[in-house]
């Protein structure tokens, strides 16, 4: 993970700060007080819960309410995530992935941070030990006693959870067991007093099976007797039935007899008048066929006859028809002749179009032709423009530089009237040789003066010792001084005349005291006149150059001068050519827009005739069209009109058979009158008498019938009195009597049956709750054993727990211990490895091959302990956080200048390739290091570098 | 007749992880970089050739259209050429955003601005009070919904929109795919995965650079894969996948990328590979790939033959040498992490073996015992350890 910006509003000393971090080596600089450690805090406080030095109430801006804090950082799977945190008199914490809220409340945002940064355990335990290594800690936490060592350690390890779970939860569910197990073994007892019963229970179950099958046996008996006289009086219920039966059968059969002798009677009846009809038919058949034919002949010639009608009203029709057609033709043979006139005049009229277009055309040609010639004339102008153009820019180009290489020549040579400064320079030369002396007076007076002052001084100063006799020099008595008297105003003529010294060196020094800053002014004066002359001798080569310069840019202008005439073709002033080619391109343009205004003029008119053609080529097209239409219906009116008297003439001839149909039709109407009667006789008799064999059958089947019906009367009655003496009504009645005896003492015995079945069950069941107690009695027997083995083993697992715990810290102390030592190598370049051992007490040992031996942490020097510490340091991080992130808070108080650079230098090796490290720090031994830079000052304003 | 089958018969495209503006690493201004770069765009034009053929009916991208959440001017401008490609077609371009082009701010999101520009339809969760809300888009009665990248978050986020579903009729879209791998973040396990089984008919998944299909047996979880091999080392199936909503059933379909050669060779002691060129048959443009195995003292110029290779007609050689006389040590792993030794303590423990526990299972009931005991719920604790001696004294008849 690595935090990319933080805000913090009314925390600690912060009323407002906002800040960005960078991945790598980030430092925070700033003097006491301005809030350094503050940040690590917030950071604490809002991503891992924890790292506060006091309470959270606390650490809200003096007089304020409620603080705020907001980090962003980047998680593990490349995305940002924003924690917030407000405390005070309003609290919340909340984590948002983007703009998603993801999390809300302390303890869901701490373990989502704690997931989503692939940490373990209690982090904020994690920060507080491993990833921040606080002021001064970095040794220290190595050093102490090994009670306090092993403590620290222990916490930061965080294992002592397995000895924890093995002292607290672990001990209560071996107790928890042991409790069950006596539960069960209670339970046990009980089930024991029950089971006593079961023998009992046995015993009755077999009783019970004894008389159960007693009792089915003697059901058995009287179900089988019951059986018996049921059959029997089946049998004669079956007779007594029969007998019935056939009284009813005979019944029948006498009102059949009766029905069929009055059929036979009917059908008697009924033949006798079918023989009389067909007497009546035989008679009159001969007069009934001969009139059937006649009818027949009649319809024929009647059928004929209304044809006939029907021909002589179509030929009225048709000649009607054919006045009407002949009218028809007669008006569309002048309808055709008008058209033919109509074509010859538009035939005439296009003729006359043509003519007029073909002279229209030879016009424009003529015309066009013209115009390509006016268009080359203006191209060819316009391309002259073009040429004259280009050149004369190039023209005016040269004119604006012979311009500018006569303003630079006329700047050049107003410098000639300058003084010649090398004279001025052997003047000046001569004035600070002059000048340099006096300086070298006036040091000299200068000298003699403080020598003066100074003598006068010290007589002053030791005037007193001197007055004693004491030599200020040897600091002893002096003959010399002593023996002299009057010393006092020896002194005074000293003092006086060395004061009458320095008044007249002061006048020689009034002389020449402002010798140095005349010299100054004169060198001055000679740098000036020495610049003059380098720039003089510049301005002559530049001279030189434009005066080259200028001959060949005039040598260019005319040369362009007389390209410019060549292109007009005549010699002329620049500003002339220029406006006699404008000129030229005006009138080439008028002359060609004339003639093409003459050419549109023409095609216009080419067009219109054009349009007329097309109109005349349309109209004869049409009307071509119309005179074939008219021809057609001329030539088809005509057929139809000679069909029509075709058929006219077939129809005459037909007609004139009419008269000798009637005549025939009437001969026909008398015959049929004269057979009339004897037709009608026919056929009113001549069904009744197609009855007559019909009627015949059904007399003998009549008779027939009666003969069988009184033969099967006859069977009947035997059979009837057969069965009436069969039947014994007594045995029938005593029968029944025994039934109902039997039948009661059978339900008696099911009864008793069913009792003793119900018995039998009851004892069944509570024998098989008796088996149930037994197996459930196993069954808590193979729980207590079972309860046995787990107590056994969670004994072992306590045990196991403990062992893990000191074992995995062990590994934690072995691993750390050999990455520690790796990085240990590699940075101090010596052999010695780091060795920790269960005390977390650190040493160093030398390789074999130097003796190995082992130096105490107490017995390194102030850097080695840094080093090792450093290196046991990242490799904690390394292995316990998971988070790739570390923190150093104040990391080189008291440290001196050399260890704080082997920090520096070490910082970098060991937690440069972490995704973030932040150090706060007053001491800019990092600077260098860092990927980035915050500076803090005291009254909390922030500026970064 | 029921909603359900009232509904269109209807296709929908699927790819995921393009990558467009993608350069390899290293010298910006070689052939090499600049052919990779067009590759990427080749592959997805490829993509969209193939949609318009088919007339398909809806195109998702499932993440990772751009390689970096900060593009260049040219790679914004071809992207928007080759999606309005589709936009003149009718085709709807329904995308989500990924681990690269995922913006940590609304207003610098380049998918945003094509979204605003009208080139394709970007879904993302959004925060509406208390919930996190889901929008979808309907296409035909189906509606389709985007989870973006949720990173960590992906199996809570899915069991979140699982929640919002009613009906089958929907299609998600998230850039993730099933996974226990720790070494790569933001993927989710199967058993979060299967949330989605009974509301989905088409869940559409990314990240992976693979193509996968969950699960094995009837799946609806599918992964195309990216378009380009984003590591030349990638050597499995990428593509794209095709969804028939009449027939349930999607079929993929391979990208077109750039071909790669792949060759294994062996050298025995004292040799070198001199003749390696002689023996291989280089492709001109071709990635070639090789990788060198061999033990003791033998002798591989790497850059030389990669040089050789490149001159051979090669686009671009990476030759790989492994040793196999060589297990991997301790320091190796240059910081095993607490968690590790935490496990090798507890694995390779004699006295939880002499109990008959040993393995994950005792590493998973020592991790419950611990948060239980932190947490300070003894009765789940006293659940899990009761079942965990169970299963070592064995079953209670």
């Amino acid at each position: 993970m690595r935090i990319t910006s933080i805000d913090l509003e009314n925390f600690r000393s912060h009323s407002r700060y906002s800040g960005t971090f960078e991945k790598g080596i980030n430092l925070i600089l700033g003097r006491n007080g301005s809030g350094k450690s503050s940040i690590i805090e917030a950071i604490g406080l809002a991503l891992f819960g924890g790292g506060l030095r006091d309470r959270q109430e606390d650490a809200v801006r003096w007089n304020e309410r409620r603080a705020r804090i907001k980090v962003a950082f980047l998680a593990d799977d490349g995305l940002e995530y924003v924690v917030e945190k407000v405390f005070g008199n309003a609290s919340n914490h909340e984590l948002y992935q983007g703009e998603l809220l993801v999390a809300r409340g302390r303890e869901s945002v701490i373990e989502k941070i704690r997931i989503i940064c692939g940490l373990q355990g209690d982090i904020s335990r994690t920060f507080e030990n491993v990833i921040v290594a606080s002021q001064n800690k970095i040794a220290d936490q190595f050093l102490g006693s090994p009670a306090v060592r092993r403590d620290y350690f222990n916490r930061v390890f965080q294992v002592d959870l397995y000895r924890k779970i093995s002292t607290d939860f672990m001990r209560s569910y071996v107790s928890d067991l042991r409790n069950e197990d006596e539960f069960l073994r209670r339970e046990i007892a009980i089930l024991d007093s029950q089971l006593e019963r079961k023998e009992e229970v046995k015993e009755r179950v077999a009783q019970l099976l004894k008389d159960l099958s007693l009792t089915k046996k003697e059901l058995d008996t009287l179900r089988d007797t019951l059986t018996k006289i049921r059959s029997e009086k089946t049998s004669l219920e079956q007779v007594s039935r029969e007998i019935a039966s056939r009284k009813s059968s005979l019944e029948r059969e006498l009102v059949s007899l009766k029905d069929a002798s009055g059929n036979l009677k009917n059908n008697l009846k009924q033949r006798e008048r079918a023989v009389r009809a067909k007497e009546i038919v035989d008679e009159s058949r001969e007069a009934h066929d001969l009139y059937e034919k006649l009818l027949k002949e009649e319809n024929i010639l009647n059928t004929e006859k209304r044809r006939l009608e029907g021909l002589a009203e179509e030929s009225s029709r048709i000649g009607r028809k054919i006045s009407e057609f002949e009218i028809e033709i007669t008006r569309l043979t002048e309808s055709l002749s008008n058209k033919n006139n109509r074509l010859r005049e538009i035939d005439d009229r296009f003729e006359e179009q043509k003519i007029e277009r073909s002279g229209l055309m030879k016009e424009k040609e003529a015309a066009e032709l013209e115009s390509g010639k006016k268009r080359r004339a203006y191209e060819l102008s316009v391309s002259k423009k073009k040429a004259f153009k280009v050149i004369y820019e190039q023209y005016r180009e040269n004119e604006r530089r012979i311009n500018s290489i006569d303003d630079q020549y006329a700047s050049v040579r107003n410098l000639e009237s300058v003084e010649e400064p090398n004279l001025c320079l052997q003047k000046i030369d001569e004035e600070i040789e002059k000048t340099n002396r006096e300086v070298m007076i006036l040091e000299k007076l200068n000298e003699a003066k403080t020598t003066k002052s100074a003598q006068k001084k010290a007589l002053e100063e030791y005037e007193d010792s001197l007055a004693e006799g004491i030599c200020p020099l040897l600091n002893e008595k002096c003959r010399n001084i002593e023996n002299r008297e009057d010393y006092g105003g020896y002194i005074a003529g000293l003092i006086k005349g060395l004061e009458e010294g320095e008044r007249e060196l002061l006048k020689e020094i009034k002389k020449v005291g402002d010798s140095p800053s005349r010299l100054n002014e004169l060198l001055g004066e000679k740098t000036l006149i020495l610049k003059a002359i380098e720039e003089r001798a510049k301005k002559e080569s530049e001279k030189s150059r434009i005066e080259e310069e200028k001959s060949k840019l005039m040598k260019t202008h005319k040369n362009l001068i007389l390209e410019l005439s060549s292109i007009l073709g005549v010699p002329a002033e620049v500003e002339q050519m220029s406006e006699e080619i404008e000129k030229e391109i005006r009138e080439a343009s008028t002359e060609l827009e004339l003639q093409n205004k003459q050419v549109s003029s023409l095609a216009d008119q080419i067009k219109r005739i054009d349009s007329q053609i097309e109109e005349l080529i349309i109209g004869r097209k049409k009307l071509d069209e119309e005179k074939k239409e008219t021809e057609k219906a001329i030539a088809s009116r005509r057929t139809e009109t000679a069909d029509l008297r075709s058929s006219l003439e077939e129809y005459a001839k037909e007609l004139d058979k009419l008269p000798e149909f009637n005549t025939r039709i009437e001969e026909t109407r008398r015959a049929m009158a004269l057979n009339k009667a004897g037709y009608e006789n026919y056929n009113r008799f001549a069904t009744l008498a197609g009855y007559l064999e019909e009627y015949a059958s059904l007399c003998q089947s009549s008779l027939e019938k009666c003969r069988n019906t009184s033969l099967s009367i006859s069977r009947i009655r035997k059979e009837y009195s057969l069965l009436q003496r069969a039947f014994d009504s007594e045995r029938f009645e005593q029968l029944g009597i025994e039934e109902k005896a039997v039948e009661e003492k059978y339900n008696l015995k099911r009864d008793e049956t069913v009792s003793i079945d119900r018995d039998l069950l009851s004892a069944k069941t509570d024998l098989e709750n008796l088996s149930d107690i037994e197996k459930q009695k196993k069954t808590r027997q193979k729980t207590i054993e079972k309860i046995g083995k787990k107590v056994e083993l969670a004994e072992k697992i306590r045990e196991n727990l403990n062992l893990t715990g000191e074992r995995i810290t062990a590994g934690f102390r072995d691993a750390i211990e050999r990455k520690a030592t790796l990085d240990y190598m590699r940075i101090s370049g010596m052999e010695e490895t780091i060795r920790w051992n269960e005390d977390y007490e650190v040493s160093v040992k030398a390789p074999e091959y130097e003796g190995g031996s082992i130096r105490s942490f107490s017995n390194l020097s102030g850097g080695e302990q840094v080093l090792v510490s450093l290196c046991l340091r990242a490799a904690m991080t390394g292995i316990l956080s998971g988070a790739r992130f570390a923190v150093f808070d104040e990391p080189t108080s008291n440290l001196d200048k050399e260890r704080k650079e082997l920090l520096a230098h070490s910082l970098r090796e060991l937690f440069g390739e972490l995704d973030q490290s932040i150090i706060v720090t007053h001491d800019d031994v990092f600077s260098e290091m860092a990927q980035k830079v915050i500076r803090l000052e005291p009254p909390n304003e922030l500026e970064t570098q | 007749m029921n909603s359900e089958s009232e509904l269109a018969d209807l296709k929908f495209l699927h790819c995921s992880d393009i990558h467009l503006g993608r350069r390899p690493i290293g010298s910006p201004n070689s052939p090499y970089s600049s052919t990779r770069y067009e590759d990427y765009f080749d592959a997805f034009e490829f993509v969209v050739d193939w949609a318009l053929a088919h007339k398909i009916d809806a195109f998702f991208v499932t993440g990772d259209l751009f390689d970096k959440r900060e593009i260049n001017p040219d790679t914004l401008a071809r992207t928007q050429s080759i999606l309005s490609r589709l936009r003149d077609c009718g085709i709807r371009v329904i995308a989500i955003e990924g681990n690269h082009d995922k913006s940590f701010n609304v207003n610098e999101s380049w998918l945003r601005f094509l979204h605003e520009t009208a080139y394709l339809e970007l879904l993302s969760p959004v925060q509406g009070g208390n919930d996190i809300i889901f929008p979808y888009v309907e296409i035909s009665g189906f509606k389709v919904y985007g989870l973006g990248y949720p990173g960590f978050l992906a199996a809570e986020m899915i069991s979140k929109v699982a929640s919002v579903l009613s009906g089958r009729n929907n299609i998600v879209l998230v850039h993730t795919a099933p996974g226990n791998d720790s070494f790569i973040p933001g993927l989710v396990t199967p058993e979060a995965l299967n949330v989605l089984r009974s509301k989905v008919v088409y869940a559409g998944g990314g990240h992976l650079h693979s193509q996968f299909a969950f699960p094995a047996n009837d799946p609806f979880f599918f992964v195309p894969g990216s378009l380009e091999y984003w590591d030349v080392w990638e050597n499995d199936r990428k593509g794209f996948y095709v969804f028939n909503t009449e027939k349930e059933a999607a079929d993929f379909h391979n990208s077109r990328r750039r071909e790669r050669q792949e060759f294994s060779v062996h050298v025995n002691e004292g040799e070198g590979l001199s003749d390696f060129i002689e023996d291989h048959e280089i492709h001109h443009g071709a990635i070639v790939l090789v990788t060198v195995s061999g033990s003791g003292d033998f002798n591989v110029d790497q850059g030389g033959l990669e040089r050789e290779i490149e001159s051979g007609g090669a686009l671009k050689a990476f030759v790989k040498v492994r040793r196999t006389d060589r297990d991997i040590t301790l320091d190796d792993y240059k910081s095993m992490s607490a968690r590790d030794i935490e496990r090798e303590v507890i694995m390779s423990s004699k006295e939880w073996k002499e109990i008959g526990a040993k393995g994950e299972e005792l590493v998973a009931i020592i991790e419950k015992m611990k948060h239980f005991q932190e947490e300070g719920r003894y009765d789940l604790f006293k659940d899990s350890v009761d079942s965990f001696l169970e299963s070592i004294t064995g079953d209670v008849s």
